[in-house]
């Protein structure tokens, strides 16, 4: 596949996952833990999470890593499915067939690179969308989504020269079955991407559109896309080598937020007036 | 988000494990709750329930009593002759319902606790609080409390407030209750200050002094702790008193004695339509078991705190579906530590419901609300005449003033009932007497006295008539100047 499509099918699917998300957000409530609201106590626990999140995947084995991932793909599609049909056999069926595709992949080790790859990222995206809606609908605000930002490039930009440390870790994800990290089929074998990426451009215009209304989240959407694309194109040019998006990624957050906050304030203003 | 997940993970292997809940899994609880409450509102009917997302995964009803029989039979002197047998759930004898029959291990009484109280406090316990029982039923008993109990069931009381919608921090809470229900006084206004609610304990005093305090507040209370007896001189005291009923309360908490519809639908025409009345039930014995009711008219319990069961009136047995019995309660671990007591039986009438009950609170183990003490029930051939069955006929009237004063025995096969009105007159005498008619009450007599008559005698005793004296006359002038 040329890199100049490969980019635009990768645009393409995250733009779909980021719009999926959004209309979900707006039709349903995904069941939510019974009490507990998204608060500072949970960024510095993702702050530990992104943190210790390497050294298990290097030292636990690679079957509680998988046995971890396929309870996580689970309980996502359960929860969804439990939001959008709420009875209890539509549930159970999802279920059953949730497990039946996740031990399919599992077993199909050597099967081709792209149906299993595909496979997985469809597995991934109900995970992506269940984590990004929960926070967003349990209270997540711009505060603590600038300090995830600012944490995660920060990290990334840290993380990324340590190629040695970074690159085993990614191909080991990409191994997993099924795999917590998202394969894209490219010229030179398959090209990985970050979930915490993915998650990031999904969560983003949820919380911006709660703050700050329709239009904010919509080109929140529209910045988070374009990042993705600018990093992306950065990639293709440049095969083999770990690109942090995070870095074109949380720039654009940031300059969602501006705009929100900017357009708000002027709207205030506006409405202060006599 | 996070961190209440894992409180809540952790306090239901506190539960399964019947271990103590840790202080800090209690506190995030509590403050995740008001924090989910401020976000998207919080209602659950049970607490266990919304903590653990499955009540069905607590009632591990056999398992759990074997466990306490066991705690009780090697901590105290009162348990320790009960076979080691019924310690262990896999030789636990099972009469069909999952427990033993009440032959094969009885009930314990209040008379057994107050011969030998002390035979009950679990040995290398620490005890925090020695708290009497009100008295209402025979003399005060001691029960013992520790202080992680104590704590404990503090917080969740917090979080059944904020979980049921009871009490919010926006609140002024007053609790109008005597001084002898201390635990429930403590109760209340420590769950009150977790929450972040204004508490102001009255006691009990004269009910005009009460409406009083409450007009001369800065902030008028909102949430009214009251007994339903004390409630129903405020009723009389405002219909026929000509004070104005309070300004801005939403919501009065009643419980301690029989609650009747007409009391309710008598205080919903003083207080107003917009004023909540919500039912509890609970005792210093049974402490923290308490009963919440439902819509049915069901009372539930939470599954993790207690076991209960009905006895059948004429024998050792449970009662089937519809009959009467009284409430046997269990207290469990880790909620009752200092003084276990297996198989209270508490005296008060209830009937026995098909489980579960096709209601709101259906993953609760549910009896019909109280009915009265046993000992107040009138035993006619075939046929128990509950205290409920006549309090119902008697407070819905309007001729009887609240609380009612009645006294009632058995005639032969019927009923004979003294009545205290506002005014004998031919027509409450009618109305009283079709009303018995109408509840199948088999008059022999009918008496009316009037309101400042004393009647022979009282078969009930209410709490809202423990009103607190004031102290009287000035200070001393001071003698030195």
């Amino acid at each position: 596949m040329p890199p100049g499509w490969q980019v635009v099918s990768i645009a393409v699917v995250v733009a779909m996952v980021v719009v999926g998300a959004e209309k979900f957000d707006r039709t349903r409530d995904v069941v939510l833990p019974a009490i507990g609201v998204f608060d500072w106590s949970d960024v510095w626990f993702l702050a530990f999470v992104v943190l210790s999140f390497p050294v298990l995947q290097y030292f636990a084995p690679v079957r509680v890593a998988e046995a971890v991932t396929i309870l996580l793909i689970v309980a996502s599609v359960a929860d969804l499915m439990r939001a959008a049909a709420p009875s209890r056999p539509v549930l159970r069926r999802v279920v059953t067939t949730c497990v039946a595709v996740i031990a399919s992949t599992v077993s199909l080790h050597h099967f081709a690179v792209v149906p299993r790859a595909v496979i997985g990222d469809l597995l991934l995206i109900p995970l992506v969308w269940i984590a990004a809606l929960a926070w967003a609908q349990t209270g997540m605000r711009v505060s603590h989504l600038i300090a995830i930002v600012i944490g995660l490039t920060v990290f990334d930009l840290a993380a990324t020269p340590l190629s040695h440390v970074m690159g085993p870790l990614l191909r080991r994800l990409g191994e997993q079955q099924p795999q917590l990290i998202f394969t894209v089929p490219s010229a030179h074998g398959v090209a990985l991407l970050g979930i915490g990426d993915v998650l990031i451009a999904v969560v983003v215009p949820l919380v911006v559109r709660r703050s700050y209304g329709h239009l904010a989240g919509r080109v929140a959407a529209g910045l988070c896309v374009m990042a993705y694309i600018a990093g992306l194109s950065v990639a293709a040019l440049r095969p083999g080598v770990t690109i942090p998006l995070m870095v074109t990624l949380g720039p654009a957050t940031l300059l969602a937020i501006g705009f929100a906050e900017l357009r708000a304030s002027r709207l205030n203003s506006g409405s202060m007036q006599p | 988000m996070f961190g209440s997940t894992v409180a809540q993970l952790r306090y239901a292997t506190a539960i399964a494990r019947g271990r103590a809940v840790p202080p800090w899994v209690l506190r995030s609880l509590v403050g995740a709750a008001l924090r989910t409450a401020e976000h998207r509102g919080v209602r659950a009917t049970s607490v266990d329930a919304l903590l653990t997302d499955d009540a069905a995964s607590l009632d591990l009803t056999r398992r759990r009593f074997a466990r306490q029989v066991h705690y009780a039979c090697s901590r105290t002197r009162a348990y320790c002759t009960i076979p080691s047998s019924y310690g262990d759930h896999r030789t636990l004898p099972d009469s069909g319902d999952g427990l033993p029959n009440f032959s094969e291990l009885p009930v314990t009484t209040k008379a057994d606790i107050s011969a030998r109280p002390g035979e009950f406090v679990a040995a290398g316990v620490a005890a925090a609080a020695v708290t009497f029982t009100t008295g209402s039923s025979g003399p005060p008993l001691p029960i013992v409390f520790e202080r992680t109990e104590l704590k404990t069931s503090f917080m969740l009381s917090a979080l059944g407030n904020v979980v049921f919608g009871h009490v919010t921090a926006q609140d002024r809470v007053l609790v109008a209750h005597g001084t002898r229900i201390g635990l429930s006084n403590s109760c209340v206004a420590l769950a009150a200050g977790y929450i972040g609610a204004q508490v102001t304990i009255a006691a009990q005093p004269s009910p005009s002094r009460l409406i009083e305090m409450m007009a001369a507040t800065p902030e008028p209370p909102t949430v009214l702790y009251v007994h339903p007896s004390y409630l129903g001189h405020l009723v009389t005291l405002i219909q026929r008193g000509g004070m104005s009923a309070p300004a801005g309360l939403r919501r009065i908490m009643i419980g301690g004695e029989l609650v009747t519809a007409g009391l309710v639908a008598r205080a919903r025409v003083v207080f107003g339509p917009d004023v909540d009345f919500v039912q509890g039930y609970g005792m210093t014995e049974t402490w923290p078991a308490a009963g919440s009711m439902c819509e049915a008219g069901h009372m539930h319990v939470e599954p993790a705190r207690a076991i209960v069961e009905v006895k059948a009136l004429d024998g050792a047995r449970h009662a089937g579906v519809g009959e009467l019995g009284t409430l046997v309660v269990t207290p469990l671990l880790p909620f009752r530590v200092a003084t276990p007591l297996i198989r209270y039986d508490t005296g008060d009438l209830v009937r026995a419901v098909q489980q579960p009950t096709a209601c709101s609170m259906a993953g609760l183990p549910a009896t019909s609300s109280p009915l009265g003490r046993l000992g107040a029930a009138v035993r006619l051939p075939g046929r128990v005449i509950t205290p409920r069955e006549i309090l119902e006929v008697v407070e819905a009237d309007p001729h009887v003033p609240l609380p009612s004063r009645i006294g009632y025995r058995r005639v032969g096969s019927r009923v004979a009932v003294d009545v205290q009105v506002f005014a004998v007159s031919v027509a409450a005498r009618h109305a009283l007497g079709a009303a018995f008619d109408a509840a199948g009450i088999p008059l022999e007599s009918l008496t009316l006295y009037g309101i400042d008559d004393t009647l022979p005698c009282s078969t009930y005793p209410w709490r809202g008539d423990l009103w607190e004296p004031e102290l009287r006359g000035g200070f001393a002038p001071d003698r030195a100047s």
